[in-house]
């Protein structure tokens, strides 16, 4: 599990692109948020946003196509263990009981569905976030300060 | 000069004082002292040349009379004299050489004195005047050169050696009155090394005028370069005036814009801030991404955690397994059958049960481990966002406030380039100022090389100019010198074109005169000729051409009167002519007596009677001692010239007298 590249692909690729820094980096002429330093960041951010919110999408098949290349995957493979764990503990589309979402998460983990289960969040993450850093947005300014809206409203939900 | 008379006093063998007056009658110039030989002819031809030069031909030095000298007493003295009196140009002189003899002792030898010479002159009141001793013997020389006295005073039996002297040509230049300009010319001579000229030439002070003329070169190009510098002093000072008034004009421009300069300053300053917090800005927004992306997944789970730890808590799987443990590592042991306490296992079924429970526990079998490390990842991530949103709202916060600075610092600039507008750029009068300041101080510099090198060349001129008036003395010597040496090549050039033509003149006119006083004395066809110097060569015309033949002693003698009475009569002639040239240099020149003694010797009858009678024509005065034989030849030519005739009567060999007759 997470021992090779990662695709993202459609429209969730191109959202993805824009949030992240590395594409401005990449190409000047791009015209993105750049909000997260990597696209792994997205990607790991975005699961957890998708699972936050009960947010999955199905695949989209349209060309675009973002690789996050095995080095950075194996690189960071404990934090996307980690992730996919919390998905698989936390999903509840399935009805699965606690011992059976234990079985899944921790004996066996690495199947065609659960991957297609937490690309999913993944997915309804990326379009969350990407809906965020495009609403009323154009500036940078209004980028980093939707970050710390983001961040603020995420925290004041928490304390109340 | 005419001979007036002669006194011998004492002088030998005329013991008496004979006095014997000459003619100085112009028609009968003649006067004849008549002789036999021995008589003391010859002694009266001495005694001129002694009493005149203090000469003698005697082979007995006592002039003294002998008879006077043998009659001399113990303690006596006694003298010896003659006197002659003469008239030299319009002037009396009586000449006197007197000796005195003395006899102090005994059966010896009287004591001769040196010869005394007076000479004295008449003034024009009639009284004589006496020339000093010393200048005596100068004035006789003056009247007539001893040099030239043996051609006027001479006795025939010398005659035939009269022409073949060797100072023919000075007695020529003498009497002929060249003699002074001869010495003028070797005096200015430039060939003669004590000539004039050669001695200007080596006073010139040779070398100067060059180093004179270079020394001048460097003073005016020192001059030059002098005017130069202070060309350059005028034009550098005129600069430095231009930059001092505009080092005011700017001081004032930025004293005047001082609040200008104030609002240029804050501008730039704020121009400064701005930059930065640009510059900030970035980094506090990188700072946010970094911040909000780091950790981000774990801050977005925080609703989660909850939501994993129920499910892993419902779950039934918690048995605690042995931490860190691995269910390989119990089957390794068992299998080994020895408990890590050292325990046999193989004896102790139980043992190996609660083994076998504990590795049920273990992953892979069991995953409750696997969950608890799980659990406490989470646990961690929890703790690890809890300053997650301050970190990125401080974050924010700080991006705000930068904003808002470089905001602030916008419009403050915007501000200050509202009121700076149109106001003149300060900052470029300060530049203008610098660099205004940079060019004085270079000018200034400047100034004081030029004025150092203009004192520098100040002293070079005042070197140079006092080295060249140093030299100015040479200089204005030579000048001198060389304009003396122009003047006495002028004057050489002129007394040696003078001389030149006179000696011509005196050679054409010698030689007209003795070939017209030859013929009328020879009464043959034989021509005389003249060389270079003076040596005259009788030739013969016999048609076929003109040779040289012998002569004869006769000859010569008729040759040599004609010589000497060509030279008396060209003398007498220039004497005549004296003052009467307009041109060129006027030579003195003086009528000669002639005296001779025995005259006639070896001329026949007929040659006597010629030369008798030309000799007066030709000489101012004449005055022959001749012997009675000769006489009578000559008086029938002569006798209506004679002015005075005498006789020498002889008493004994040592005492003659003279006595006049008629």
């Amino acid at each position: 599990m997470f021992t090779s590249d990662i695709y993202v692909r459609g429209k969730y690729a191109s959202w993805l692109k824009f949030l992240s820094e590395k594409t401005e980096k990449n190409d000047k002429s791009e015209k993105v948020a750049g909000v997260f330093k990597r696209d792994i960041d997205v990607y790991l951010t975005a699961a957890i946003v998708g699972l936050n919110f009960g947010l999955r999408r199905e695949a989209d098949n349209s060309p675009d196509k973002a690789k996050i290349h095995v080095d950075t995957v194996l690189k960071e493979q404990d934090n996307l263990t980690f992730i996919f764990r919390i998905a698989m503990l936390v999903d509840n589309s399935t009805g699965l009981n606690a011992d059976e979402k234990i079985n899944r998460t921790f004996k066996s983990p690495d199947t065609p569905e659960n991957m297609e289960l937490f690309n999913s969040y993944v997915r309804g993450g990326i379009e969350w976030l990407y809906e965020q850093f495009t609403e009323g947005t154009t500036t940078k300014d209004d980028y980093l300060a939707k970050i710390y809206e983001i961040v603020d409203s995420f925290n004041s939900e928490l304390i109340v | 000069m005419l001979i007036k008379q002669i006194t011998l006093s004492n002088f030998r063998q005329y013991k008496e004082k004979q006095v014997v007056e000459f003619s100085c009658d112009k028609e009968k110039n003649v006067t004849v002292i008549l002789g036999d030989n021995t008589s003391g002819k010859t002694t009266l031809i001495q005694a001129f040349n002694w009493c005149l030069y203090g000469l003698t031909s005697f082979k007995t030095r006592e002039l003294i009379n002998s008879e006077s000298l043998q009659e001399m007493g113990l303690y006596s003295t006694n003298e010896v004299s003659v006197e002659v009196e003469l008239q030299h140009e319009e002037r009396l002189y009586v000449i006197r050489r007197t000796q005195t003899v003395t006899k102090n002792e005994a059966n010896r030898a009287p004591t001769f004195a040196r010869p005394t010479l007076k000479v004295e002159y008449q003034e024009a009141n009639g009284e004589m005047q006496e020339i000093p001793s010393i200048e005596a013997q100068n004035t006789v020389d003056k009247i007539l050169p001893e040099a030239l006295s043996g051609y006027f005073f001479f006795d025939g039996e010398h005659i035939a050696d009269i022409n073949n002297k060797g100072n023919v040509v000075s007695a020529v230049r003498g009497l002929m009155g060249l003699e002074t300009i001869s010495e003028a010319v070797d005096h200015f001579d430039p060939q003669k090394a004590n000539s004039v000229i050669s001695k200007l030439h080596k006073e010139l002070d040779i070398g100067q005028d060059q180093k004179d003329a270079q020394l001048k070169v460097s003073l005016s190009t020192a001059k030059e370069k002098l005017q130069s510098l202070e060309q350059r002093k005028t034009q550098v000072e005129n600069e430095i005036n231009y930059f001092e008034e505009r080092k005011k004009e700017l001081d004032a421009k930025i004293l005047a814009n001082a609040a200008t300069k104030a609002r240029q300053e804050e501008k730039i300053r704020i121009e400064r801030d701005l930059n930065y917090l640009q510059g900030n800005q970035e980094t506090v927004e990188r700072q946010i991404v970094r911040d909000f992306t780091k950790d981000s997944y774990k801050f977005f789970a925080k609703s989660l955690y909850a939501k994993v730890y129920k499910v892993i808590a419902d779950a039934k799987q918690d048995g605690e397994g042995i931490p860190k443990m691995h269910s390989d590592s119990i089957e390794f042991i068992l299998k080994r059958g020895k408990c890590i306490c050292g325990a046999d296992l193989t004896l102790n079924q139980g043992a190996v049960n609660n083994i076998r429970y504990e590795q049920s526990l273990l992953p892979p079998q069991h995953i409750g481990t696997e969950i608890r490390e799980f659990k406490r990842d989470c646990q961690r991530a929890e703790t690890e966002v809890e300053d997650y949103a301050e970190v990125v709202k401080s974050d924010y916060i700080r991006m705000r406030e930068n904003a808002n600075q470089i905001d602030d610092k916008r419009s403050q600039l915007a501000e200050l380039s509202r009121l700076l507008q149109g106001n003149v750029d300060v900052g470029k009068f300060e530049r203008d100022n610098v660099e205004n300041e940079k060019q004085l101080k270079e000018k200034r510099m400047l100034l004081v090389n030029i004025s150092s090198s203009i004192g520098e060349n100040k002293n070079q001129i005042q070197s140079l100019e006092s080295t060249i008036n140093g030299l100015q003395v040479a200089t204005e010597k030579n000048k001198k010198i060389n304009s003396y040496i122009a003047y006495a090549t002028k004057i050489y050039e002129w007394f040696k074109q003078s001389y030149d033509k006179s000696e011509k003149d005196v050679k054409e006119d010698l030689y007209t005169s003795i070939n017209d006083l030859f013929s009328q004395m020879y009464h043959g066809q034989r021509t005389v000729e003249i060389d270079d110097n003076y040596h005259i060569t009788l030739k013969v015309d016999n048609g076929k051409g003109i040779f040289v033949n012998d002569t004869s002693p006769g000859l010569d003698t008729v040759k040599n009167f004609a010589f000497i009475a060509g030279i008396v009569d060209l003398a007498r002639k220039k004497a005549q002519t004296k003052g009467n040239e307009l041109e060129g240099i006027q030579y003195s020149s003086e009528p000669y007596p002639i005296v001779m003694d025995a005259p006639f010797s070896n001329a026949d009858d007929k040659h006597i009677a010629n030369i008798s009678k030309v000799l007066p024509q030709v000489a101012e005065q004449v005055i022959l001692v001749v012997m009675n034989k000769d006489w009578e030849y000559a008086q029938s030519n002569m006798n209506n010239k004679v002015g005075m005739l005498y006789q020498i009567e002889k008493h004994s060999e040592i005492k003659s007298s003279i006595r006049r007759n008629g």
